[in-house]
């Protein structure tokens, strides 16, 4: 196995409702090596997604280590796990989570803005715009980059999402069912950007999913059961 | 650093949300009202202390006992360097009558007088033109009652009436009982324009000038009548309208005599209630006055000497406050406009609380999710002031033109002008106060934005991830 990436360790997660605490994720182990595409399964409730968030450093764990190229990163100070956040980890969800008042060009360019201050951004605009279209471009959207959201269909919409976690040159993205709210023609056409995406930027993925057959086209499948990986 | 998104998305959803235009109006509003209204009552302030600094002498000393005689008190008040002139003066309570009108009044209101034409309270003002000229403002009087009223038959010395001027008055008035050819002019009285038009006063007009003093009898006291005709010599006018309304002044020694103190009397005094005094230009007031007071202690314990503000002190401490109030009643505007701001704001967060999951998601921090909202009261603020003080500074400096326009078009007077027997509407912009106003217009702005801001910032990402 190559080099891992991201790691969870003995991972637990419990939410408090009232007075009771509701445990979701039970001791989790898992490792993503340097570009491998992992499938995450599970029926609902099974802590897929909130493995997902605690990995992406949007929750923290109750208890338990996330490891970031083998060092802790779980309690790092918040700004520097957002700029972890930033710089390796991206998201891609299944509603897209653009933001609607911008077009597709402006999401995408929204993720060269995250580490920069207005007037360092200003002077770079050029360079970061041409790599924005350029990645549009990538994800297979030739045009319609000053469409708002709402005037995109779903499948442009997930490619902007995608072309937006990308932006930053991230080592892995955490994908949660990114083809869960599209048709499957749409969706296989998707999944062949995901797929090329690993092999031509080496990027990692872990994606949640219900689909068998998307899960059998990844390196390694997880599958996850009240909380804890049972395979 | 206040990272690039922050800005970005400050002004997109600002752009995007007309409704924040209303919050931006109301803090414009809250300035130009703050800056107008303050604008027109400093100004009319300032007026009223210009005219006040005309009818009031720089220094007026006060309190003296009985005895007090203004050739002692000048020279004391004169020891100090700072003192260039000075003028005794001598109060005293009185009415006149413009000659004939009472007995005709009479015989129509069986015995009341009850019609201002035919008597008025007056305090009666002693004083020596020659020595008010120097020590207080009584040319500028002299020239004012000129304008609005009349002028002085004999300009150098304005209490003077021509024997002649004195007899045609009599002849053109055809008075029944009109005295024959005069011996000797009546001394003169200077009245205020003001009351020379309400009362129907003119040049030359004889009034009869009572008052009254005690003297004394065994162990008891009593209370006697004087009564003497003065002939109106002129009028004047300080601006200072309490002052014009309730005063008429007279010869110094024409009121001594009255009070019984005869000029050719060997044993009378030189009687004074105050004296005017000038100080040297560009010395403070306050003190010389505390100097000249220290110096008069010694043989007046009881005199005082007050400067020009203290003599006005329940005036101006007045129009101050109302100023005051006025500040605050305005502010109140800010802060509505600052809870329309709050709430818009308050309103985009809860919008835009899946945007803060995802912002987070791609790394932003909570400092600059912070920065977001409280960017846009930033923008709302910045903008708002400076429309507030562009249109406030234009209306301050159009006022009188706009008061015209509504005037003629509209039929309402913006500024009743009249009212404070002005021309113009007075303002006066002060940049200290106009700073005062955009600064803290943006700091509450700010503040108004700061509470949707922090709840943006505090917000769990994950939750607000799967908000609708």
């Amino acid at each position: 196995m190559t080099r891992a990436i991201l790691e969870a360790s003995a991972v637990t997660k419990s939410y408090a409702i009232g007075s009771r605490s509701i445990p979701v994720l039970r001791g989790v182990d898992l490792s993503i090596g340097e570009g491998e595409v992992v499938a995450l399964l599970g029926a609902s409730g099974a802590g897929k997604s909130t493995l997902l968030h605690v990995l992406g450093l949007l929750d923290p764990p109750s208890s338990g280590r996330v490891l970031f190229e083998g060092r802790p990163v779980h309690d790092l100070p918040i700004r520097e796990r957002a700029s972890l956040r930033h710089r390796q980890i991206g998201f891609v969800f299944q509603f897209y989570h653009l933001i609607p008042e911008l077009n597709a060009l402006e999401n995408v360019k929204l993720g060269t803005m995250m580490d920069r201050g207005l007037l360092s951004w200003m002077k770079d605009r050029r360079e970061l715009d041409e790599r924005a279209r350029d990645l549009l471009r990538t994800v297979g959207l030739t045009e319609r980059h000053t469409h708002r959201p709402s005037e995109l269909s779903g499948g442009e919409r997930q490619r902007v999402a995608i072309a937006r976690a990308l932006i930053a040159r991230p080592k892995v993205i955490l994908a949660d069912e990114p083809t869960g709210n599209l048709d499957s023609e749409t969706a296989a056409g998707v999944l062949d950007l995901l797929f090329r995406i690993n092999r031509e930027e080496g990027v990692a993925f872990l994606m949640v999913t219900h689909d068998e057959r998307l899960a059998e086209r990844c390196d390694r499948l997880i599958r996850m059961k009240d909380g804890v990986v049972v395979s | 650093m206040i990272p690039a998104y922050s800005g970005f998305l400050a002004l997109r959803y600002l752009r995007t949300r007309w409704v924040n235009i209303l919050g931006t109006l109301g803090v414009a509003v809250a300035v130009w009202a703050l800056i107008v209204v303050i604008a027109v009552f400093s100004g009319f302030i300032g007026e009223i202390r210009r005219s006040i600094r005309i009818a009031t002498p720089d220094l007026l000393a006060t309190g003296f006992d009985a005895e007090a005689s203004f050739e002692e008190l000048d020279a004391l008040i004169r020891s100090d360097e700072d003192v260039i002139g000075t003028a005794p003066r001598l109060r005293h309570h009185g009415m006149y009558f413009p000659y004939g009108r009472l007995g005709q009044h009479l015989q129509q209101t069986r015995g009341m007088v009850t019609s201002p034409l035919a008597f008025d309270f007056v305090e009666l003002v002693g004083i020596d033109p020659e020595r008010e000229r120097v020590a207080t403002g009584f040319e500028t009087w002299i020239e004012n009652g000129a304008e609005h009223g009349f002028a002085p038959a004999m300009p150098d010395d304005p209490l003077e009436v021509p024997l002649a001027l004195e007899e045609q008055w009599r002849r053109e008035a055809r008075q029944p009982g009109t005295p024959g050819p005069l011996l000797k002019a009546s001394p003169g009285v200077l009245v205020s324009s003001r009351r020379a038009r309400a009362s129907q006063l003119d040049l030359g007009q004889q009034l009869s000038v009572v008052t009254a003093r005690f003297v004394e009898r065994g162990d008891d006291s009593d209370l006697v009548q004087v009564r003497r005709y003065f002939t109106i010599s002129g009028c004047f006018e300080t601006n200072h309208q309490i002052l014009d309304e309730t005063t008429a002044l007279v010869g110094i020694d024409a009121l001594r005599e009255m009070l019984g103190q005869h000029p050719d009397d060997p044993f009378a005094i030189d009687l004074v209630s105050d004296v005017a005094i000038r100080v040297r230009p560009g010395v403070d007031p306050t003190a010389v006055a505390t100097r000249v007071q220290a110096t008069l202690a010694a043989s007046q314990p009881g005199a005082t000497v007050l400067t020009w503000e203290q003599q006005n002190r329940v005036f101006l401490g007045a129009v101050d406050q109302e100023r005051g109030m006025m500040k605050l009643i305005l502010f109140a505007v800010m802060l509505v406009a600052a809870f329309l701001i709050y709430s818009t704001l308050h309103m985009t967060v809860t919008q835009k609380t899946r945007d803060v999951g995802i912002l987070t998601s791609m790394g932003a921090a909570p400092p600059g999710i912070l920065r977001i909202f409280l960017l846009s009261g930033g923008v709302i603020g910045v903008t708002g002031a400076l429309l507030g003080v562009a249109t406030g500074l234009l209306s301050a400096h159009y006022l009188n033109d706009l008061n015209d326009w509504s005037r003629a078009r509209l039929g309402v007077e913006l500024f009743p002008t009249e009212l404070y027997s002005l021309d113009r509407i007075p303002y006066e912009i002060e940049p200290g106060w106009v700073t005062q106003v955009a600064v803290s217009a943006l700091v509450i702005t700010l503040l108004a934005a700061w509470l949707p801001a922090r709840r943006a910032a505090r917000m769990d990402p994950v939750r607000a991830l799967s908000h609708e």
